[in-house]
């Protein structure tokens, strides 16, 4: 009977102690050192980036109009780290493609006809795989590091669009959906140099992304760009 | 080398493909096992390019030696006469060989074996350098060497000047400025005229523009009380210029505006040494070594540094106050007498969370920084304890202020601008008390602090008090009981005295703090809370360990109830 009456009357006094305006309070939490962090065992993180596409086509029927034509990437990246030189890890991510397609005579994909403007944008899921040099001095930070790896996207959308602008002076605008003449999936190596939250990256896709049946000529290759870590 | 990984991925379409680079040839002759086509060899090589132009410049290292043999040393021709008096007054030797220069004959054959020198470091017998891993390798076998640690590069950074001073304060920012020294009870210092005359402080920072021409320093530069000035990042004795962080530091020590004292030692002199090149993440410890050191030969009575690392180049069990170099050359600047006065950090509100160092180290008074409006710990300013458990901040003031700025007095924040508002405090103490070594004016700073004997890891003792030092102990403390500790049945209370709910006591708000403190002294949590009622705190006595203790501050009183 003596305990409940002690909860009951502590249980009134709490309430009252909560009608006391608690300016500040801290819980002093026991020292160790985390397992999650950017420089220890466990780490992910948000990351944003644009790649541009680069280099040659496989002929003039597939040039593309640089600085237009590029990548956009949302992802997440973990990192395992094995020793402070040392780590490997994945990125999963959304990114999608646009080839802004050079019209000229020679152009063949994906027909001979000529636009003001034609593109084709693939929307991709990827993932891949890196391994990690770290170097230089660096706290619990993620500091400078050097990623080599291999990736592979899965194609979810592709689609083909046209603008032009008719006799009569209207805009003509087509989407094209449903495309027959593209590989499903897409891999290639990729490099990035990373100063902390900031990143180089480079992409060689070594897979077609046109089904070989159709004779197309291949788009270029590269994919150069930056990215942001959304991390300290 | 970098590409030394397997990539056995081969093509296998003839691809007319050709990317700018490709069109190098590279005549490299690769085993069946690495069979590579141009394309990858050239998206590789692209890549290398920038990677080996990063890894193939010269690195910073600091190189210890292992002894100072054969050197001699003569303290009255190195040290201002201002050292050789502090070493004097507080008993310190005049010289130990960490004020003996580096072996002469080391120090050439180092030269000889790196690019360049960048400093030499008498209190940790070490050389900084600019050298290869190569050049690394061969001194690493030199027998005078006992280590090396490489150290980060910094990143050049200048603003441009162009000035006209504007005299016009605000009324919202003329009553931070008043406020700031008068929570340290500053009046009564000026009441008594102390204002740090014949204390030396120097400080460290990232440049101090128009300290030179501004007037808030007009007193200062009247009377010539700028003593030396040195630019450890170019070399020279040009200061004024770079970033403005240092002036506003400056004007929160000993700056005036419009007959107002921005801080407290308008009377001091001054000791200039721009360390950091940027914002303190890319600051140079090596600078901040060799100011400290120049700061003693020079004569500082205090130091104030508004910097601090943390998660940059170091790990929260780092902040133990013994690993950082700087914190250990801030432990030896107090023991050649000097008072190091150090920003707590403004990390409380992020992961880090806790102190930076030199912050962490036990013989620097790091300074937290509380809010004017609620006069409490403001939510950037980094919390104690250190990863070894020790209480840090030791003291706080307000981390908003209003300072000097380039051209104009500014509001501004962070408890690199508390620092400084302790720094004059101390000076100013300092004058009055000039029988004490740094260490005793640092236990009476605590003392002085008006939660004393009470603590906790946001705000440390509290901030300090004028009054402690102008009338004593006895005067400053508030010696009548505000609360009482009613134990019912195993239930603890603590009960307000019915004149203390809802009061503002002795200036202060009328805050009750307190804290549970675990039985080897260290807190398990702490707490402030606004008194609106008589039982303020109602505990559970079997809740606790045997020998844990709950201590109440409220109004200049403290008391403790051991469970």
């Amino acid at each position: 009977m003596k305990k409940i009456l002690i909860t009951f009357f502590l249980f009134i006094s709490t309430y009252i102690c909560f009608s006391q305006t608690v300016l500040l309070h801290q819980e002093v939490k026991d020292t160790t050192l985390g397992k999650r962090g950017p420089n220890l065992k466990n780490f992910g993180h948000f990351y944003f980036g644009i790649g541009f596409i680069m280099g040659e086509p496989e002929n003039k029927g597939a040039e593309i109009n640089y600085g237009f034509s590029k990548n956009i990437l949302v992802g997440y990246r973990y990192k395992l780290k094995l020793n402070q030189v040392l780590a490997i890890g994945f990125d999963m991510d959304y990114n999608a493609s646009s080839f802004f397609i050079k019209q000229h005579p020679l152009k063949t994909i994906p027909d001979t006809l000529l636009h003001d403007i034609e593109k084709i944008n693939f929307g991709n899921v990827g993932l891949n795989g890196y391994i990690r040099f770290n170097y230089g001095k660096r706290g619990n930070r993620i500091g400078n590091f050097i990623d080599l790896g291999a990736y592979g996207n899965y194609v979810f959308s592709a689609r083909h669009f046209t603008k032009d602008e008719n006799q009569q002076g209207n805009i003509v605008k087509t989407t094209t959906s449903h495309l027959g003449y593209y590989n499903k999936t897409n891999y290639g190596l990729l490099m990035r140099i990373g100063f902390n939250r900031y990143v180089l990256f480079g992409n060689y896709r070594w897979s077609n992304h046109f089904k070989d049946s159709y004779l197309y000529p291949e788009l270029p290759r590269y994919t150069v760009g930056f990215q942001i870590g959304f991390h300290k | 080398m970098l590409f030394t990984i397997y990539w056995t991925i081969t093509s296998t379409k003839n691809k007319s493909f050709i990317f700018n680079f490709t069109k190098i040839y590279v005549p490299l002759i690769f085993n069946k096992y690495f069979i590579m086509n141009r394309k990858i060899l050239s998206f590789l090589f692209f890549f290398s390019l920038l990677s080996v132009s990063i890894s193939a410049q010269n690195s910073k290292y600091w190189v210890f030696l292992s002894n100072k043999k054969d050197c001699s040393f003569n303290p009255y021709e190195y040290f201002d006469k201002k050292t050789i008096d502090r070493r004097i007054q507080y008993h310190i030797p005049l010289m130990d060989s960490t004020d003996f220069p580096l072996n002469s004959a080391y120090e050439q054959s180092i030269l000889n074996g790196v690019d360049s020198v960048s400093y030499s470091s008498r209190w940790f017998n070490a050389i900084a350098v600019y050298a290869t891993e190569t050049q690394i390798e061969q001194i690493k076998q030199f027998p005078f060497v006992s280590s090396i640690e490489k150290m980060e590069l910094q990143i050049a950074y200048l603003e441009n000047t162009s000035y006209v001073w504007d005299t016009i304060i605000s009324p919202d920012l003329m009553g931070t400025l008043l406020n700031q020294t008068k929570r340290m009870g500053g009046d009564l210092f000026q009441e008594k005229e102390i204002d740090g005359k014949g204390i030396r402080i120097a400080i460290f920072d990232g440049g101090f523009p128009t300290v030179d021409v501004n007037p808030a320093f007009e007193h200062i530069r009247k009377e010539g009380r700028i003593i030396k000035t040195w630019d450890f990042t170019k070399k020279n004795e040009f200061v004024y210029d770079y970033i403005s962080h240092g002036t506003m530091v400056m004007s929160c020590i000993g700056g005036i505006m419009n007959g107002e004292k921005i801080g407290l030692a308008t009377g001091a002199e001054f000791l200039l040494a721009r360390t950091e090149v940027k914002s303190e993440p890319f600051s140079e410890e090596e600078n901040w070594l060799a100011a400290v050191e120049w700061a003693d030969k020079n004569g500082a009575d205090i130091i104030n540094s508004s910097l601090g690392y943390t998660y940059h180049r170091y790990f929260p069990n780092q902040m133990d106050g013994k690993t950082s170099l700087v914190a250990k050359a801030a432990n030896m600047a107090a023991r050649k007498g000097m008072l190091v006065v150090n920003a707590a950090g403004n990390d409380g509100d992020n992961n880090w969370k806790i102190v930076g160092t030199p912050a962490d180290a036990d013989s620097v008074l790091s300074v937290g920084g509380i809010s004017p409006d609620s006069d409490i710990h403001t939510s950037f300013s980094s919390f104690g304890p250190t990863w070894d458990k020790r209480m840090k901040p030791n003291v706080c003031a307000y981390g908003h202020v209003a300072a000097a700025g380039k051209n104009k007095i500014v509001s501004t924040q962070g408890t690199s601008f508390a620092s400084p508002l302790v720094a004059g405090f101390t000076a100013c103490a300092w004058q009055l008390k000039r029988e004490l070594n740094n260490m005793q004016l640092f236990e009476n700073i605590q003392k002085s602090a008006d939660l004393y004997p009470y603590f906790d890891y946001a705000h440390g003792y509290g901030v300090p008090q004028a009054s402690y030092f102008i009338s004593g102990p006895q005067d400053s403390l508030l010696q009548t009981k505000t609360f009482d500790f009613v134990n019912e049945n195993d239930v603890l209370k603590v009960v307000v005295r019915q004149e203390f709910i809802n009061q503002k006591v002795k200036g202060s708000k009328g805050y009750l703090y307190y804290h549970i403190q675990n039985a080897d002294g260290t807190l398990k949590e702490y707490n402030v809370i606004e008194v609106n009622q008589e039982e303020v705190i109602t505990l559970s006595v079997n809740d606790f360990e045997i020998g844990s203790k709950l201590n109440v501050h409220l109004g200049g009183y403290t008391a403790t109830y051991i469970f």
